[in-house]
């Protein structure tokens, strides 16, 4: 694999809370336009690697760069406009503010200047694939059921058209229903030429859409496969127990269109 | 009581001026800006330079005095507060005790404790069925309004506003959304800045000048924050004309010498029933 191929590529990274490191020299690299899963037991050290990346946690080793470009020093609101979207688990709207405002500022901090019209086309853009939210547009963000709200959050990350974008357990506590929805987005938004770096606990839906997985345990890479393979390998198996999962995993894909990849 | 009703209205609309910039900065930074009595006295002065001291007349010298305190504030974060950003709240509260110890003593240094008046044009007061309102709490009254609809058409329908209540909301959040957290603090001291010199030149105007009219205010306007639901701008308005109407129309039972008592009653009043404030919505702090 070579730089140019990598829209993120994470060097030897090292990073955690406190004294302690959570992650340890971490290595592995995202392929421009495909998903890739990161894949780990609770605790692995998923979110804080996500939260790395994104520039909110500051790593004590190692680099990250974005489309060939260093930005390990650089801060969150800097990397967003190098074209890295983030979308936290938890806290990933701003409750208080409308759902239209959330979009705006998703949309204006980044393309700063860019016209108005710009950014009513990259809504629409973004209704187009969540159009539950048209009609909760002037509703405050902290109304909205679980799944509008998570819908919500990757609008918000869209909208600005990120080159690689990070989602953190995007199907966490929906129902399946938002599951699918999300699933749909998330490859839909990939075939439009995103990178797509997921968590995902749902190892069964996540390999619907992943092409690549990285596992993470403990902190430690352990190693990356492609998705097709992922589930039946000895050491996954052993590690998530869940052999019978493992069986069904490649049926169904929710593929790249009729045409799949 | 129509009297005093309107006296609490305009006591009110001059409150809430601090209300709003101690709000704001609560919002933003996460400390309460002890320092926000001194600001106010400081404005006062500033005005009093330009007005008695150069002979600007207070037309001119009321937005002089806003636009340098707006600087002194911000300078005051690059100085002081930006050098702590990551302390705990406590420690930025009594950090903020201390700018307010600076600026007054400044004050004192430079101007003693002297009783001064602005220059300003004595007028006749209106009368309307007994009712009397002095020229000087209409010029409140129209100031406070004008400057609270700028604030609020600040807040609501500019990129700066939305920066700001974005922050307020959820700092790493608005980080990652591409929001300047150094810029939008700034912007928020400087408006601070702004609201707090109004008030000053407004207290002034129905008064005196001397280094402790901000202190003396100080009281009611957490009262009134705090009522409104600190950290929500809007809210500290409401906050503030209840306050103002209870301050005067509290006159008329008890002497006024009590003014303080009666708001910090309402206020520790509304803690017991709604301890996260009037518009504030409850938030557990981890």
């Amino acid at each position: 694999m070579t730089g140019s191929a990598d829209s993120l590529e994470v060097r030897d990274v090292s990073a955690g809370y406190g004294a302690s490191d959570i992650i340890m020299s971490v290595t592995f690299a995202a392929a421009q336009g495909r998903i890739t899963t990161i894949a780990g037991p609770n605790g692995a050290g998923k979110s804080t690697l996500m939260k790395t990346l994104a520039g909110l946690l500051r790593p004590r080793q190692g680099q990250i760069l974005i489309d060939g470009q260093d930005v390990t020093q650089l801060l969150p609101p800097q990397r967003a406009s190098a074209g890295l979207g983030y979308v936290p688990q938890e806290r990933n709207v701003f409750k208080n503010l409308t759902v239209g405002e959330n979009l705006r500022i998703g949309f204006e901090f980044i393309r700063r200047k860019a016209p108005t019209r710009e950014f009513i086309v990259a809504r629409e853009r973004v209704l187009d694939l969540f159009p539950d939210l048209s009609r909760r547009l002037d509703d405050v963000a902290g109304t909205l059921s679980g799944g509008q709200r998570q819908m919500l959050a990757m609008g918000c990350a869209l909208i600005s058209r990120p080159t690689t974008l990070l989602l953190d357990e995007p199907s966490a506590g929906l129902s399946p229903r938002y599951v699918m929805v999300m699933m749909k987005a998330v490859a839909a938004v990939n075939r439009s030429g995103v990178t797509v770096i997921m968590i995902e606990q749902n190892l069964i839906e996540a390999m619907r859409v992943a092409h690549d997985v990285v596992l993470l345990v403990a902190g430690e890479i352990k190693g990356t496969w492609d998705s097709d393979t992922f589930l039946s390998d000895p050491l996954v198996r052993a590690l998530f127990l869940g052999g019978a999962k493992a069986a069904g995993a490649n049926h169904d894909r929710i593929s790249d269109g009729a045409s799949a990849a | 009581m129509a009297q005093a009703l309107l006296n609490g209205m305009v006591s009110g609309l001059l409150i809430a001026l601090p209300a709003i910039a101690l709000s704001m900065t609560y919002g933003i930074l996460n400390f309460a800006n002890f320092s926000i009595g001194a600001m106010i006295t400081t404005g006062a002065y500033l005005a009093y330079i330009a007005n008695a001291s150069l002979g600007a007349p207070i037309a001119l010298a009321a937005p002089a005095a806003a636009i340098v305190l707006a600087l002194i504030a911000v300078a005051i974060q690059h100085g002081v507060y930006r050098q702590i950003r990551n302390a705990d709240h406590v420690t930025l509260l009594v950090a903020s005790m201390g700018v307010a110890f600076v600026l007054e003593n400044v004050i004192r240094f430079l101007y003693g404790a002297d009783v001064r008046t602005l220059d300003v044009p004595v007028a006749r007061p209106l009368l309307w069925n007994g009712v009397r309102l002095n020229h000087e709490q209409l010029t409140i009254a129209v100031v406070a309004l004008s400057a609270m609809g700028v604030v609020g058409f600040i807040l609501k329908r500019t990129r700066l506003g939305r920066a700001m209540r974005a922050i307020s909301d959820d700092p790493d959040l608005a980080e990652v959304r591409g929001i300047s957290r150094a810029r939008t603090v700034d912007w928020t001291w400087a408006i601070s800045g702004v609201l707090t010199a109004l008030a000053g030149v407004l207290i002034a105007l129905d008064g005196v000048v001397d280094p402790l009219i901000g202190m003396n205010y100080l009281v009611s306007i957490f009262a009134a924050a705090v009522i409104g639901g600190i950290g929500n701008p809007f809210g500290a308005v409401a906050g503030a004309l209840i306050i103002g109407l209870v301050e005067e129309t509290s006159a008329l039972a008890v002497s006024t010498t009590y003014r303080q008592g009666v708001s910090f009653a309402v206020l520790v009043l509304v803690l017991l029933l709604r301890p996260q404030g009037l518009f504030g919505t409850a938030r557990i702090r981890r």
